[in-house]
């Protein structure tokens, strides 16, 4: 697949989500509907793949576990970002050299190309990682902006539009006030940033000039709240469809919150049709959980009894999902006087988790969730396999 | 609350990875006296390094390493972090497609050489239209398979 024009697919197999460099190249825009691009794919023999998320988190775990060899602390900011520290050299500069020993271990153990950006700041590092990707044949792909001089001489060249967290609105309210550049953002004075873009713009102004804003945050946070949403492979149109589609999302959301030790005092299930047809259905049911509860039996139930109150016969329906809300640590939430606890739960609980974490997803669950796949399921039509993940998926050699 | 009286499990039916352990304090008799130096079972994941960032799993397909011990259907542990030297057995991308052969250093050049004394493969010089993948380090067979 090197060198070759490669699109990655949304759920669904919808719409272009992901490209590479080649596919870039023949102006394949993100989030372009495969169904419009059909004679450019075939024109130029453009390969499609589903999202393979099994691969992706797979990929993710190894790259940062590589990048904890190197660093005390590792922030997973998304699927194929991370920030770390590297503590700087005496001169105050960055460790170029260390970053590069990064790169090149993640190159060498998982494959991975990247590029690496060294600053004082989160802020100052996603644009140090930005320009050093549009230098990578200069710089071998790790800039590194400690330096101020350096920054001010980068930062007139760069424009502002492409600053981590300046989207094109933003950028559109300051043209006025003749910031084009980041050179021009960094001088802003903090006061007028907070008046244009609230106070957001006003740290990340700040983090442009060194100083670091935000608390680095190693541990990611408790969830607040979780949802399991998805839109169907095929519009569902029966009760007993929308039903096992809303208790296998239900299912999942509470697997979520299990995983974390919490429960959830609030949930929320909705319904709708497609978004670009006139009078498509939309409902939504919510409920109170008392007790606060992770346990599939009860949050399944819920779903179940929202769906069939939320169906009209003869409608068709796209996406349906559970929210599970007001989430506090299992134990610490209040109990409800009338209700009878099951000893047995938390065995039980174990166990179905258990059994799936060892035979994978969705060996054990609930017979409201119906079984095997469905046509409402996700489609992933042209997924690539789970190489690293599955012992039937694993590459071959000859 | 009472269990469900303790079955033997078959040999057969333990999967790969799975962890027994007995729990002394669940017997109604005398207390184990070994309860207090219970341990994990042996961990193949430990052994084999399967939880290090650089460890990837392939299987192997055909006859082509029988002679350096790899038979058709065995399972390998492929690792990236090691710099592939003459003698390795290596996985290495050739013509698009994932191979498994030992690298060999002859005056100087890098060959790909199969291990198979009854059939002829092509040696194929390990050049910059060659990618070496990872270098093998560990192989599992499944004697029943």
């Amino acid at each position: 697949m090197r060198n070759v024009p490669l699109i990655v697919l949304s759920n669904n197999d919808g719409c272009a989500i992901s490209r590479s460099e080649e596919a870039k190249a023949l102006h394949i825009k993100m989030g372009d509907p495969i169904f419009k691009i059909r004679d450019t794919i075939k024109r130029h023999g453009i390969q499609l793949r589903s999202s393979n998320y099994e691969l992706y988190a797979d990929l993710n775990r190894r790259f940062n576990a590589v990048i904890a060899e190197h660093s005390d602390v590792v922030e997973v900011y998304s699927i194929d970002e991370s920030f770390f520290r590297l503590p700087v050299l005496a001169n105050g500069l960055g460790n170029v050299r260390g970053a590069h020993q990064v790169r090149s271990a993640i190159l060498r153990c998982v494959g991975l190309p990247t590029r690496i950006g060294l600053g004082p700041t989160r802020t100052l590092s996603k644009v140090a990682n930005a320009l050093a990707k549009a230098t990578e044949k200069i710089w071998g792909g790790v800039v590194d902006l400690h330096d101020q001089a350096l920054r001010d001489r980068l930062f007139r060249e760069w424009p502002v539009g492409e600053v981590w967290g300046v989207g094109k609105a933003l950028a559109g309210r300051l043209r006025p006030l003749g910031v084009h550049t980041t050179a021009d953002l960094a001088a802003l004075p903090p006061t007028v940033a907070r008046d244009v873009g609230t106070v957001v713009l006003e740290r990340l102004v700040r983090e442009l000039n060194g100083i670091e804003c935000d608390d680095f945050h190693p541990e990611p946070e408790a969830l607040k709240g979780t949802a399991v949403t998805r839109s169907f492979g095929e519009p569902v149109t029966d009760l007993s469809s929308l039903r096992e589609a809303m208790s296998r999302r239900a299912w999942r959301a509470a697997e979520k919150i299990r995983a974390q030790q919490l429960v959830a005092t609030r949930m929320i299930a909705f319904a709708h049709g497609s978004r670009f047809k006139a009078n498509s259905p939309s409902a939504s049911r919510s409920a109170r959980l008392s007790p606060a509860t992770n346990d599939p039996r009860v949050i399944v139930a819920f779903a179940n009894r929202m769906a069939e109150a939320m169906f009209e016969n003869g409608r068709a329906y796209t996406k349906c999902g559970v929210l599970l809300e007001e989430l506090c640590a299992d134990g610490a939430s209040q109990g409800d006087l009338f209700a009878v606890p099951d000893p047995r739960a938390p065995w039980l609980l174990a166990a179905l988790d258990g059994i799936n974490a060892r035979f994978g997803r969705d060996t054990i669950g609930l017979a409201a969730q119906g079984i095997g796949a469905r046509q409402f399921d996700t489609k992933r039509s042209q997924k690539s396999p789970a190489w690293t993940t599955r012992l039937a998926e694993i590459p071959i050699a000859r | 609350m009472l269990l469900p009286p303790m079955q033997p499990v078959p040999i057969a039916a333990v999967s790969s990875g799975l962890r027994l352990r007995i729990i002394g304090a669940a017997g109604a008799g005398f207390p184990s006296p070994a309860q207090d130096w219970a341990d994990d079972a042996i961990s193949l994941i430990e052994l084999l390094r399967l939880d290090r960032a650089a460890s990837f799993v392939f299987r192997i397909s055909g006859s082509s390493m029988i002679d350096a011990g790899l038979h058709d259907n065995d399972v390998v542990v492929v690792d990236r972090d090691v710099t592939p030297s003459n003698g390795h057995i290596v996985i290495a991308i050739v013509e698009g497609g994932f191979v498994v052969r030992q690298l060999a250093v002859r005056q100087g050049v890098p060959f790909l050489e199969a291990r198979n004394s009854r059939m002829s493969y092509a040696a194929t010089v390990a050049d910059d239209a060659v990618e070496v993948w990872g270098v093998v380090r560990a192989s599992v067979r499944d004697y029943q398979r």
